[in-house]
């Protein structure tokens, strides 16, 4: 069966609904950003022993969030491309891993200018930042196998199981302050946060932070998403054109 | 045997094992790549835990931010802000120079369709 081509995908009732989700989502995003900001800056009361700095949580705990959510979505992906063996899921998971590698990327480097006034280091070999650097190196892992790996079903599948080696060391990276005594703070949302771990404030403004960025994640995650399907199309009208042209 | 032959035959090799093989290989090398990067850590943990206050964590202490001014680390909140958003930033520009890429593409190959369809008639 012929696939639409990319300016057809865009322009059909479907395509055209996406965008409207799109254009709502962006929108969404910077009202809820301007409002998350506000707060930030202006109406969170500031902690006494670690000053402003400690506001770096209302970064730092969204991004771990998003990372958290990226790796999930990579592994459904990948459980269903190794399962349905559909282009699309595949899709999803290389768009998902890509994010996966940014929000890791971001967690490893706020975490750590966070941790030199709080800590007084910038780096230390605790087990929560050595298994989210474990994670960061199999996500990088997987772009470079994508970049440079077989091509087609042979690096799809590839792929798929480097994903299931990342979500095994997010679930590790989850509850490592749980299985060790770690001097990263305890865990602040999920299954294992314990209730009353912040002042009223500080937990709204983090609520309201981490829903800003889930929005923001889904709009870039539904943007790049719809540009990597294109990629794919475009690319199996390249295969058409060499056979005909 | 060159040295760009090596990953492509380290892939070939792989693909004679079946995909549950492979997944559970896979485990087992995350798993042991774990336990070895993160012994360390926990022997030290381990080894301090009669010591020092779980408060405070194993390896360093919490600095009290004795000078009294609330703002005194205000550049570190100001270097998360800004990496957080370059970042960001950084990426939409990635995405809009693919797309960007993409349609010049989209135009070659309409251009090249057009022409071929223009010979055949």
């Amino acid at each position: 069966m012929a696939q639409a081509s990319p300016a057809t995908r865009r322009s059909s009732p479907k395509g055209r609904r996406s965008r409207a989700v799109m254009d709502v989502l962006l929108v969404a995003s910077a009202a809820l950003m301007a409002v998350t900001l506000y707060l930030v800056f202006f109406w969170v009361p500031t902690e006494a022993t670690l000053g402003v700095s400690q506001r770096i949580l209302y970064f730092h705990v969204p991004l771990g969030l998003l990372g958290m959510i990226s790796i999930v979505v990579v592994t459904f992906a990948s459980v269903m491309y190794l399962w349905k063996k559909d282009k699309k899921w595949d899709d999803l998971a290389h768009t998902s891993a890509e994010f996966g590698v940014i929000f890791a990327t971001l967690i490893i480097v706020t975490g750590a200018v966070w941790s030199k006034p709080t800590f007084g280091v910038w780096w230390t070999w605790d087990p929560k930042l050595t298994t989210t650097l474990i994670l960061w190196f199999i996500y990088v892992a997987y772009l470079m196998l994508r970049a440079y790996g077989p091509q087609g079903i042979q690096q799809a599948r590839y792929a798929a199981v480097i994903a299931l080696m990342g979500a095994v060391d997010a679930f590790i990276i989850y509850i490592s302050t749980w299985l060790w005594r770690t001097a990263h703070p305890e865990i602040l949302i999920g299954p294992l946060a314990e209730s009353d771990s912040l002042e009223s404030r500080m937990a709204t403004t983090l609520l309201i932070a981490m829903v800003t960025f889930v929005v923001l994640f889904i709009y870039i995650l539904m943007e790049r998403y719809s540009l990597k399907r294109s990629e794919s199309q475009l690319d199996e009208l390249h295969q058409i054109a060499s056979v005909r042209l | 045997m060159s040295y760009t032959r090596l990953p492509q035959s380290v892939f070939s090799a792989v693909s004679h094992i079946s995909i549950w093989g492979r997944i559970g290989a896979a485990f087992v090398v995350a798993a042991v790549t774990v336990a070895v990067l993160l012994a360390p850590g926990t022997a030290l943990a381990f080894e301090g835990s009669e010591l020092v206050p779980a408060e405070q964590g194993q390896h360093f202490q919490i600095e009290d931010n004795t000078s009294g001014d609330p703002e005194a680390n205000l550049p570190y909140l100001f270097a998360v802000f800004i990496i957080t958003w370059g970042l960001f930033f950084g990426y939409v520009i990635y995405m809009t120079l693919k797309q960007r890429r993409m349609q010049a593409e989209i135009e070659a190959l309409s251009a090249a369709m057009h022409e071929k369809i223009g010979t055949d008639s």
